[in-house]
């Protein structure tokens, strides 16, 4: 029977090492994001229905679908090539982008299939750019030249070198006008005109305006202004000649005028005194009329926009927020009656509006947290979370038991009472017994849990395996949400708040992220956040930057200390040290945190009597390497704490070594170790013997940057944390790029990175992606020196054995980690963000430093290490790419955390995009697989009892009978 | 010439019976005492030899264990793992019930037949080739990995205390 049972495990085990087909979107998931707007975003119709066009922080141009919000395309520019400008050509399908240094690059997308149509340099003036433009696709500004790139290709300079830099290219009829001006004193105003065929130059010309006009407007052919000093709107006419004059306006006092992107239509908002606005429209002759009267504010906020929507009618929008707390938003379209909606924009989800486009009554609106929604009337069509694509800090948290723990009674129940008890407590019991005889008949365990997850009404509880878990992230868009791991929906979101600073606005970053142990073994995260207050002079008792924590319910976003009801307000936090934080960090075995002030104070939160004696009785031994700047650049510094009563009454951090680097190199990164239980204490080779782990738990990784200005060396030291002895060293090239980009990871005694060598000088060399394993032992075969409970101070600590072997990688990498299991039994992986947008999953077998190089593995080995040869190049193996075939964006940073199954892990990679999945490195072992016929064995099992129930009064009456006869 | 069975067994349960009525122990020839012991002593040494064989009997199958042993390879299987079971356990099974294998070929003068002292040298014989059937299954153990002789094989079982500094990250 258990020879059976064996059997029939092995030939269900999965063989394969892929992820299933029937598992994409049920073990992972992946949010595919674009960025937050950085401006409001262009509704534009074609042929194939209407797309929203965004170019973002990310630096991204995007087009989403306007009618389910999903991304149509988007192109992801190099982190090189920056997005300067975009310009959608609303008569042609076609969106022009200028990226780059000096704007240098023009590409023009088609908007409806996100193909690039033309993508040519353009090669600027010298110098820094005061303003870029295209017109119609074809006209390319850069401050002084103007160039037309399509067939008939000319190239315009400025003539005469006091003139312009031009910010706004024109493009009329008659001739291509160039606008701009300049903010110096004297304020002046720029044109050119520029015959569009051969580029020539019609005519140049200037006007001096009135002192501190910070901006201007063109509509039509109209150029408009307004001269804050006597509060009247300035404007003038272009024509071919430009010799027309500057007229005003001073009927009103204009306070403001406002582009509404219309400009080929000439239309423009301008706002007066009063806090009424005007819409105002460019009439033939360059005369200027008043379409429509906006009424004055309500509320504080206010934001106008323009948009045309298919049939080409005209609207205009004013937004503005309600004294109930409300958005209420005004269309308008000339000639007709005014549209009036409300809606509600819950400030501490999503923050201020700060974005408003419109058409007809669609409106887009971005919001301070980077949500970009749209709202049909007053009804919200759908919402796109944009702030995610910029997380800083991200944890996973473990969600808590069920609470299945039986009512305690308390004193005497009667009969009656106790039976209507146990009734109401085994009322459940029917859904239950059902699901246990579907577990034993099926094995869709994560189809169940799928299903319980996407149901809102169950509360989160763990399931059976920890696969369902809650992800906590915080964006710099001063944001906080919840993200359940096994959908990727966003279970709450919470806007942090300012706190004092909520008069003078500001904002709050997110630092560090810890999860505590709180009450009734519930989790709870701190974030500590750094609050940069946006006006000083009205704080002067105060500090710019300070540091605030929050701590927070991962369930629910309730805030903890603040024991708040109701979670639609703003979160607040404590304000835990004034002034900027140098580090905070967690004591180990315990749920204390240490903050480091900028004057080496060490603030203990919580702030109580048990955690400052835990200080005390820690502080002899505890060490701290931190990264500090100096005049010549960061430097590791380590430090010990100590309690000196003249000079604080808090303990404080102070030097005690200091990573000496050659001169000129400057430390750039510190890489963490990843600390997890560590089960072996060496590594069993082939023949019995014993190599033993260095597994000093100081240890961590230094990546610095040489002084060579070309191209400097790459240095990756791992030091010693308490000493400050750097145990391993090496120095990389930075692959021909002024910046070195070497990815680390340290866990136990193992050490991977990955550079880029561009030198392949030697014969047998090559360029390429190199991947370097190294693994640190105490000593050859059978050498020990207890290296994990030896003292940093012990001579024996310098005694390290080195074992390393580099690869080639096909790819760059832009984040690396191991997978994280609960009891570290299980094998550890690599998972790696290439730059094919990939996430890859790399076996341990494969970075085994000892894989024998010129020889085969003997029999010994291969039986036991599962040695392979070395090979140069590790291959690509796309089954073992983790993302398949979704296209994830940007990684910026992997996180990992164990389930509740030690053979899984949970993976996380967040950057532009988010993805989710969970690995098995060793495969899941400690599970039976989906194809496991589990019924199959029931009967089996039920049948073999049968037969002996059966049979055992027979062999029993014949026993009997022999007994008699024999 | 009567042939009497129950002499060249020491331990029958008939020796010490009566004969039936009217039979004469004594043989009808009259070959003297002298004959009768020196074919008792010729059946000791007859046993001795006997005994001397059966020590050997071990050391006879060796070779062919041997054979199996290498036929049988150095994976665990259970093929292998049933032979080499067998080879750890027949040598204690068989020294533990030496004395009763050996009885039957006690001399007749022994006082106590399963005493450990008779056949003192046949015993001995017989200890040594089991031990060294059990040294080939020890080898074969040792082959198969199943042997903990390296450091490796005791490494799950080592502890390591904290280190007295600690670095917070």
């Amino acid at each position: 029977m258990l020879f059976r049972l064996v059997v029939a495990a092995l030939l269900c085990s999965p063989l394969a090492l892929a992820i299933q087909e029937a598992d994409v979107g049920v073990i992972d998931w992946h949010t595919k994001l674009v960025g937050v707007p950085l401006a409001p975003p262009i509704i534009h119709h074609s042929s194939n229905g209407s797309v929203i066009i965004v170019p973002t922080t990310s630096n991204v141009l995007a087009a989403l679908n306007a009618a389910d919000g999903s991304v149509a395309w988007r192109y992801v520019f190099d982190a090189a090539d920056g997005l300067a400008n975009i310009r959608v050509d609303s008569d042609s399908d076609f969106v022009a982008a200028q990226s780059g240094p000096g704007a240098s690059m023009l590409r023009i997308f088609n908007v409806n299939s996100g193909l690039i149509e033309k993508e040519q340099r353009v090669e600027g003036p010298e110098g820094a750019l005061k303003g870029v433009d295209v017109a119609e696709s074809k006209y390319v500004l850069q401050s002084t030249v103007i160039q037309r790139v399509d067939e008939h290709p000319w190239r315009w300079e400025i003539p005469v070198h006091d003139r312009g830099p031009y910010q706004k290219l024109v493009s009329t009829d008659t001739a291509l006008y160039a606008v701009g001006h300049n903010v110096d004193s004297p304020t002046v105003l720029h044109f050119a005109s520029i015959d569009r065929a051969n580029g020539s130059t019609i005519h140049t010309s200037w006007k001096h305006l009135p002192p501190r006009v910070s901006s201007f407007v063109v509509a039509g052919t109209v150029v408009a202004w307004v001269q804050p000093e006597s509060h009247s709107l300035g404007f003038l006419e272009l024509i071919p000649s430009l010799k027309s004059n500057i007229r005003t306006e001073d009927t009103l006092k204009w306070t403001a005028i406002v582009d509404v992107n219309l400009q080929n239509e000439g239309f423009f908002v301008g706002v007066y005194a009063s806090g009424e606005a005007k819409l105002l429209k460019v009439q033939p002759a360059g005369v200027i009329e008043s379409v429509h009267t906006f009424p004055a504010n309500e509320g504080s906020q206010s934001l106008f926009a323009g948009g045309i929507d298919e049939k080409g009618n005209i609207f205009v929008a004013r937004l503005w927020g309600t004294a109930q707390g409300l958005t209420r938003v005004d269309v308008v379209t000339p000639g007709e009656a005014t549209v009036e909606h409300k809606f509600f924009v819950d400030p501490s989800r999503h923050g201020t509006i700060t974005h408003l486009s419109v058409d007809g009554t669609r409106l887009v609106i971005t919001t301070s947290t980077g949500s970009l929604q749209l709202w049909e009337g007053s009804k919200l069509v759908w919402a796109r979370e944009e702030g995610l694509a910029s997380i800083d800090v991200a944890a996973f948290v473990e969600l808590p038991l069920p609470e299945r723990v039986a009512r305690d009674v308390t004193g005497e129940e009667s009969f009656v009472s106790r039976i209507q008890r146990q009734i109401s407590d085994a009322r459940d019991f029917p859904a239950y017994a059902v699901a246990f005889a579907q577990r034993f008949v099926g094995g869709s365990e994560d189809v169940a849990v799928v299903a319980a997850a996407s149901d809102a009404r169950t509360p989160l509880t763990r399931d059976v395996y920890g696969f369902h878990q809650v992800l906590v992230v915080a964006t710099p868009y001063g944001s906080v949400s919840g993200i359940d791991t096994v959908t990727g929906a966003i279970i709450w979101t919470r806007v942090f708040g300012l706190g004092w600073a909520n008069e003078v606005g500001g904002t709050v970053r997110p630092l560090k992220i810890f999860v505590l142990n709180g009450a009734d073994e519930k989790k709870e995260v701190v974030i500590i956040a750094q609050r940069r207050a946006e006006n000083a002079s009205l704080c002067f008792l105060r500090t710019l930057v300070d540091t605030v924590l929050f701590r927070i319910d991962p369930l629910t976003g309730q805030s903890v200390f603040t024991d708040e009801e109701d979670t639609s307000r703003i979160v607040e936090g404590q304000d835990v040290v004034r002034g900027p934080l140098a580090e905070a960090l967690m004591l180990p075995d315990s749920d204390v945190l240490i903050l480091i002030d900028e004057f080496s104070q060490i603030v203990p939160y919580p702030d109580t009597e048990s955690s400052k004696q835990l200080i005390a009785s820690l502080s002899p031994s505890v060490f701290l390497p931190m990264l500090k700047s100096f005049a010549d650049g960061p430097r590791v510094v380590g430090h010990g704490i100590k309690l000196d009563l003249n000079l604080s009454d808090r303990y404080l951090a102070y030097q005690t070594w200091s990573l000496n680097l050659p001169q000129g190199e400057v430390v750039t990164r510190l890489v963490r170790p990843r600390v997890g239980p560590v089960v072996s204490y060496g590594k069993v080779l082939g023949n019995r013997t014993t190599l033993y782990k260095y597994l000093n738990p100081r240890m961590f990784v230094v990546l610095t940057q040489g002084a060579q200005a070309p191209e400097p060396g790459c240095g990756l030291y791992v030091v010693d944390g308490a000493k400050g002895s750097v145990l391993y060293s090496v120095v990389v090239p930075s692959g021909g790029k002024a910046v070195c980009d070497v990815q680390a990871m340290l866990t136990e005694n193992w050490l991977v990175y990955h550079y880029y060598d561009g030198q392949g000088v030697a014969t047998g060399q090559t360029k390429g992606w190199k991947l370097v394993t190294v693994e640190l032992y105490e000593g050859g075969v059978d050498e020990k020196t207890l290296s994990s409970e030896m003292s940093a101070f012990s001579e024996d600590v310098m005694r390290v054995d080195v074992l390393e072997q580099s690869y080639v990688y096909p790819y760059g990498v832009n984040a690396i980690t191991t997978t994280s299991t609960k009891f570290g039994i299980t094998t550890k992986n690599i998972i790696v963000a290439t730059n094919a947008n990939k996430i890859q999953e790399l076996q341990r077998r494969m970075l085994n430093p000892r894989r024998p190089k010129d020889r085969k593995p003997t029999a010994e080995e291969q039986q036991e290490e599962h040695l392979i040869p070395y090979d140069l190049l590790i291959p690509d193996e796309p089954r073992r790419t983790l993302s398949h075939q979704y296209d994830v964006r940007g990684t910026r940073n992997i996180i990992t955390a164990p389930a509740l199954l030690e053979s899984t892990s949970l993976v996380f990679a967040y950057g532009l995009d988010l993805f989710f999945t969970r690995v098995a490195p060793s495969n899941t072992f400690d599970i039976l697989s989906k194809g496991f016929n589990k019924l199959q064995l029931v009967l089996t099992v039920s049948a073999l009892a049968a037969g002996i129930a059966v049979t055992r009064p027979m062999v029993q009456k014949k026993r009997l009978r022999e007994k008699w006869y024999q | 010439m009567s042939l009497r069975y129950s002499t060249l067994e020491s331990t029958s349960r008939w020796r010490s019976l009566p004969p039936p009525p009217g039979f004469s122990k004594s043989p009808a020839t009259r070959s003297g005492k002298s004959a009768l012991t020196r074919s008792a002593e010729s059946y000791n040494s007859l046993k001795e030899q006997r005994a001397l064989d059966f020590a050997l009997g071990p050391a006879k199958s060796l070779p062919m264990q041997a054979f199996m042993l290498y036929m049988s390879g150095s994976g665990v299987q259970i093929f292998s793992i049933g032979i080499v079971f067998m080879l750890l356990l027949s040598p204690f099974k068989n020294v533990a019930g030496m004395n009763q294998a050996f009885a039957q070929f006690a001399p007749s003068t022994a006082s106590n037949p399963k005493s450990l002292l008779t056949l003192p040298w046949p015993k001995l014989v017989y200890v040594f080739f089991n031990v060294l059937t059990l040294a080939v299954g020890l080898w074969k153990c040792r082959t198969m990995g199943l042997l903990p002789v390296g450091t490796g094989d005791w490494l799950a079982f080592e502890t390591r205390g904290t280190a007295p500094e600690i670095v917070l990250f």
